[in-house]
């Protein structure tokens, strides 16, 4: 009678050596994956619920201070005008000429019983006619008005036109640019 | 059966890694990156959000800093200077209180381009406005007495509240006690600002310049009791000072 014998063990399948290779890197590669997806989706998914938490806390405080602000409205249309108002206050100071300056140059290059006339334009430009008795007179403010020019208060200053009236008087007329 | 079995034994290894392999991907590709996506978009959103908040508390912060009843007086101040509409009171009360101090006698006042006598919405400007941002209402005025009256006139007129600028002066002499001057004027005025930024526009407190602009203002001499300015809106009106050629 012949012995039957019933091996339990598993024997060694007959895969190819090159598979086993491939069989660990896949294993590996397996596990690797499943890890990454499990601590990825966790921290992914952890970072968004936090994102969303905080999300919804910014936009409650915005409410909120969107509402307080409405509530200031009065507040910021003030300031909005004051803003605006101090722009164009600032640019009319800056573009107003001291006038009384000017006059302060003319007093001091003729006297007003000498003056004949005084005209300024927009350009600054001053046109003055004097009446004098002697042509020695017309000198003295002739000297006196380049003597404002050395002094930096006009700038340009000519000599317009001269006229020796019948009765002996002189008219001159003197121009200039007035430095403000 | 058996033999696909018997087939497939060998590489079951094989294959329980392969669809862990796929299954993985497919989690990452179809879980994990959409929700990436999200999430880097959350992110951004709070990011502007977290911004925009900071703005608004910083607003917040301004106006609960801000007093209304000084800023308030403020916009007086500066409207009592350049009014929100011709105001031609405050232009005929300057006039008459420049006249009064330099003892001048105003022969004539021409307006040359008077127009609506109601608050204008706001027009375009031409070059000469845009320059100060201004509406400009010229006139030309008549006035006689001394030299130095129309000299104290010229500096009383330049240096009150209601903001005067001198364009040109024409003074003939007719005797030196007499002296006749044409001078040629400009009165200032501008619309309130009907509208302001959004609720998120940021806005920036008074400088330190704009301060001392309004102090300046401030001191000039007032020649107009400046108008009340309504509550919960911008002012819509300068100076008001009674007409002082009313009766």
């Amino acid at each position: 009678m012949t012995r039957r014998t019933i091996n339990l063990i598993k024997t060694k399948t007959s895969v190819l050596p090159e598979l086993e290779v491939a069989e660990t890197y896949l294993r590996k590669a397996g596990s690797f994956l499943v890890i990454s997806l499990v601590v990825s989706g966790l921290i992914v998914g952890g970072v968004f619920v936090y994102l969303s938490l905080s999300l919804e806390r910014t936009q409650q405080d915005k409410q909120t201070l969107t509402r307080s602000i409405t509530e200031s409205s009065v507040k910021e249309g003030l300031l909005a005008a004051i803003k605006a108002r101090s722009v164009i206050a600032g640019n009319i100071i800056g573009n107003q000429k001291p006038v009384a300056r000017l006059f302060d140059t003319i007093a001091a290059t003729a006297p007003s019983t000498n003056l004949a006339s005084v005209s300024f334009d927009e350009n600054s430009e001053v046109v003055i006619a004097v009446r004098a008795q002697s042509l020695d007179e017309v000198m003295v403010i002739a000297n006196a008005l380049i003597k404002q020019q050395e002094e930096r208060r006009v700038n340009n200053p000519k000599l317009v036109s001269l006229t020796l009236s019948r009765e002996g008087t002189i008219e001159a007329s003197f121009s200039f640019v007035a430095l403000f | 059966m058996q033999d696909i079995r018997k087939l497939v034994r060998p590489y079951q290894t094989i294959l329980i890694s392969v669809a862990m392999i796929l299954s993985s991907l497919a989690g990452l590709l179809l879980g994990v990156f959409p929700l990436l996506q999200k999430t880097l978009a959350m992110e951004k959103e709070t990011r502007a959000a977290v911004s925009e908040v900071s703005v608004l508390r910083a607003k917040q912060t301004l106006m609960d800093s801000m007093d209304g009843e000084t800023l308030r007086a403020d916009v007086l101040t500066l409207t009592s200077a350049v009014p929100a509409d011709k105001s031609l009171s405050t232009l005929f009360g300057g006039v008459d209180a420049a006249a009064a101090v330099s003892g001048v006698a105003v022969t004539d006042l021409t307006l040359a381009k008077p127009g609506s006598l109601a608050t204008e919405s706001a027009k375009k400007l031409n070059a000469a406005e845009k320059e100060v941002g201004a509406n400009i209402l010229p006139f030309t005025l008549a006035i006689a007495g001394t030299h130095d009256q129309i000299r104290a006139f010229l500096e009383t007129i330049s240096s009150i509240r209601r903001f005067f600028r001198v364009r040109s002066v024409e003074e003939s002499f007719e005797q030196p006690d007499t002296v006749e001057a044409h001078v040629n004027l400009d009165v200032f005025y501008a619309p309130m600002p009907t509208t302001i930024g959004s609720v998120g526009a940021p806005i920036s407190a008074l400088t330190e310049k704009e301060t001392e602009l309004i102090g300046r203002v401030a001191a000039l001499q007032l020649i107009a009791a400046p108008q009340e300015v309504a509550e919960g809106v911008t002012p819509t009106a300068g100076g008001g000072k009674i007409d002082p050629f009313s009766p």
